[in-house]
């Protein structure tokens, strides 16, 4: 036997024997190695399963005196005036954005930006990644952001589930965290109540199926949705959903409804997906959608477009969001409503909760942003044409 | 050191230093440029530690995707085979199977992986190119049926060892494989017959054969095990993330091919090295981790990745026309 072999083999034998004798579950003893594994693993547990319950646990913990710090720099905020005693100097804030280059997040982050200065903070110390809609980005962002040692984290990542890793490694550094639009366990929350904007979607597509003279009118209700978000932003198509059985009963809603997976939240995704739903029902002609957001929104467009069968006079479809996207999809005609989230205010409630959290103040455990809905009637009152 | 592969890489006498040697020297420039500009967030335990842990399922998967490479084929359903991999575990786990069988499966499923694009790209002599496109939407979607398309938690002792324990309490386990594995594929590729039929297949699959190397075994093999490695470069993503969802490893292929070819492996086969391979991923690691730091928009960073990217490549280029030249 040649010398390589002998040390390939005893290389061999060498990993195999350090990795029974380490791993858990490989042996008898325990050691503080598996118990600090098992430390992680408890605590992912934990804040896992509480990742959607956090609204019900920490709604209940509201102070008795109740957020007058966040309510004063709100107040600030929310008239675009520099905050009283510039709270964020001296302090650093990390912000990780969902995907940047799309019109939503670019908004969040611009808001962002511009609160953080009327704070007093230092735009040096405001530290930014793009998470690029992907959980192992997601994943790197956080541990750079965590060597940087910021203050607050505003976490904004598309999987609710790995935010619970998140969660994990922050709170083990006593770095509170803000979470935006999709949860992260213990984090305030802050973005859109999302069972009350698919709600109001649905309202507002219920009036344009009343104008067509009722529900048997309508061939599908299709939902695009995203079930990678968790159960939290399941609502916002399942608030649709239930807008609709309250009008209809579910007996007539039910077999209408299709439910398909639009993606993370992208397009090209999103457009494969209603590929495959349009294969599905080849004979529906009116039809009622909605979807995650409006950048899902414009590949589920073009593939209507692209199988022949769009009629915007018989697609009911209204938006989430109304980012710059869906604003040009509104005034195109392309959709018929859109029920705004306001991106470019997100910063108002952010800095606010995050100056509040630095100086261990209390902060809401939802701060949810005001919504309205545009139509192509009403757009140029909330968004004057430039 | 391969014979063949020293003088495809240095014919001439004049080029004292290797493509690799350079690109250690980049490596520990770059490294000393950015503890300096970067400080005091770049040259910390608290960054460089989880940089690495981040790296060590993309070196993994890199240094047996060099040994296919250097053959001359390729391996681009990596990505998909992470992606499925990472769905097989989180979904045997909730089905309460025990930890270290769950390893076991997911292993031997990269294994059926691995093989089945060796099977394609050597018995049925499909291109490999070709052929693992066509297994990463295949493993893809299969990871999408499994997990209906959602994340699902991976949550279990061994899983969470494989991605977050430690070794004496401060050395990450996944850091530990990393080296390992780096090695193993050393001494194979240097010091083995192993790895001078792989050099010889690379640089002339036809006189190889002719000379007795078994051709179509030594590339089934390195399929089989770069299809074991991208599971196990699963398995350690599944426990950093805690989830297995579908989307694990989409466009790793690219990343991890694009550290690869920075090392110096040639993408005809023939040239490369596992060192080279290691400098090639820890420099796009690096770079990412210091522009990441320094607050660089991502648009800017995949910029600069490509690059270098191209610049280090061309240089290559340059280096070897110019030493045929003196030849």
């Amino acid at each position: 036997m040649s010398k390589t072999k002998l040390l390939l083999i005893l290389m061999l034998v060498v990993a195999v024997v350090t990795t029974l004798a380490i791993l858990p579950g490989c042996k008898t003893t325990s050691t503080a190695t598996t118990a600090a594994a098992t430390e992680t693993t408890a605590a992912a547990e934990t804040t896992a399963a509480a990742t959607e319950t956090t609204a019900a646990t920490t709604e209940s913990t509201e102070p008795a005196g109740g957020y007058p710090f966040y309510e004063k720099m709100r107040e600030a905020a929310k008239a675009n005036k520099e905050y009283p005693d510039a709270p964020a100097k001296d302090f650093s804030l990390a912000f990780t954005n969902i995907m940047g280059g799309i019109p939503f997040c670019e908004n969040v982050w611009k808001s962002v930006q511009d609160q953080w200065k009327l704070a007093g903070g230092d735009p040096n110390k405001l530290y930014y990644a793009d998470n690029q809609y992907d959980a192992t980005i997601g994943l790197k962002n956080a541990d750079i952001m965590l060597a940087k040692k910021p203050n607050v984290l505003i976490n904004f990542q598309f999987d609710s589930k790995v935010n619970s890793i998140i969660a994990t490694k922050f709170g083990a550094a006593n770095i509170p965290i803000i979470a935006v639009d999709v949860p992260t366990p213990g984090a305030p929350f802050m973005g859109v109540n999302n069972f009350k904007v698919a709600y109001m979607a649905g309202q507002e597509a219920i009036k344009d199926v009343e104008a067509m003279g009722g529900i048997d009118k309508i061939d599908n209700i299709i939902l695009m949705q995203m079930p990678s978000g968790g159960e939290v932003t399941m609502l916002r198509s399942e608030g649709f959903y239930q807008a609709f059985v309250d009008k209809y009963g579910a007996d007539k809603v039910d077999p209408k409804t299709i439910r398909a997976d639009g993606g993370a939240g992208e397009a090209e995704q999103a457009n494969k997906a209603m590929t495959d739903v349009l294969s599905k029902i080849p004979n529906a002609k009116t039809c009622v959608l909605t979807s995650i957001n409006e950048e899902t929104m414009s590949g589920i467009i073009s593939a209507i477009q692209t199988a022949g069968r769009w009629d915007p006079e018989k697609w009911i479809i209204i938006t989430q969001g109304v980012d710059a996207v869906g604003q040009q999809q509104i005034r195109d005609g392309l959709t018929d409503a859109g029920i705004a989230y306001f991106p470019e205010h997100y910063g108002e409630y952010l800095i606010p909760g995050a100056v509040a959290l630095m100086h261990n103040q209390p902060v809401p455990a939802f701060m949810y942003v005001e919504n309205a809905v545009i139509t192509k009637d009403n757009i140029d009152q909330y968004y004057p044409k430039k | 050191m391969p014979e063949i592969k020293a003088s495809s890489m240095e014919p001439g006498k004049k080029a004292k230093i290797s493509n690799t040697g350079i690109l250690f020297i980049v490596l520990v420039v770059l490294f000393a440029l950015f503890s300096y500009v970067g400080r005091p967030f770049f040259f910390s335990v608290l960054n460089l530690i989880p940089m690495l842990n981040n790296l060590s399922f993309i070196g993994i998967i890199a240094a047996v995707l060099t040994m296919v490479m250097v053959t001359g084929e390729i391996d681009f359903s990596i990505g998909g085979n992470i992606g499925l991999t990472a769905c097989l575990a989180a979904f045997l786990l909730s089905k309460g199977l025990p930890g270290w069988l769950v390893v076991v499966i997911a292993l031997f499923g990269g294994a059926v992986m691995g093989a089945f694009n060796g099977f394609l790209a050597t018995v049925v002599g499909v291109n490999s190119m070709i052929a693992t496109i066509g297994t990463m939407f295949i493993w893809r979607g299969i990871g999408y049926t499994l997990s209906n398309g959602e994340s699902m938690l991976a949550i279990n002792p061994v899983i969470d060892f494989i991605g977050r324990g430690f070794i004496f309490k401060v050395i990450p386990f996944p850091i530990v494989i990393f080296i390992i594995i780096f090695a193993l594929t050393y001494v194979v590729m240097n010091l083995s017959k192993w790895g001078r039929s792989i050099y010889a297949i690379g640089t002339n699959p036809m006189a190889s054969y002719l000379s007795g190397i078994n051709v179509k075994k030594v590339k089934f093999i390195n399929f089989l095990l770069c299809g074991i490695t991208a599971s196990l470069g699963g398995l350690i993503l599944t426990s950093l993330s805690a989830v297995g969802m579908p989307q694990h490893g989409q466009g790793l292929e690219l990343v991890i091919i694009s550290g690869i070819v920075l090392g110096g492996t040639a993408l005809g086969g023939g040239k490369g090295q596992i060192l080279g391979t290691l400098a090639g991923t820890l420099i796009l690691s690096l770079l990412y981790n210091f522009l990441t730091i320094m607050n660089v928009y991502y648009y800017y960073i995949q910029i600069v990745q490509g690059a270098v990217l191209v610049l280090v490549v061309a240089t290559y280029e340059i280096r070897q026309s110019r030493a045929l030249k003196r030849v």
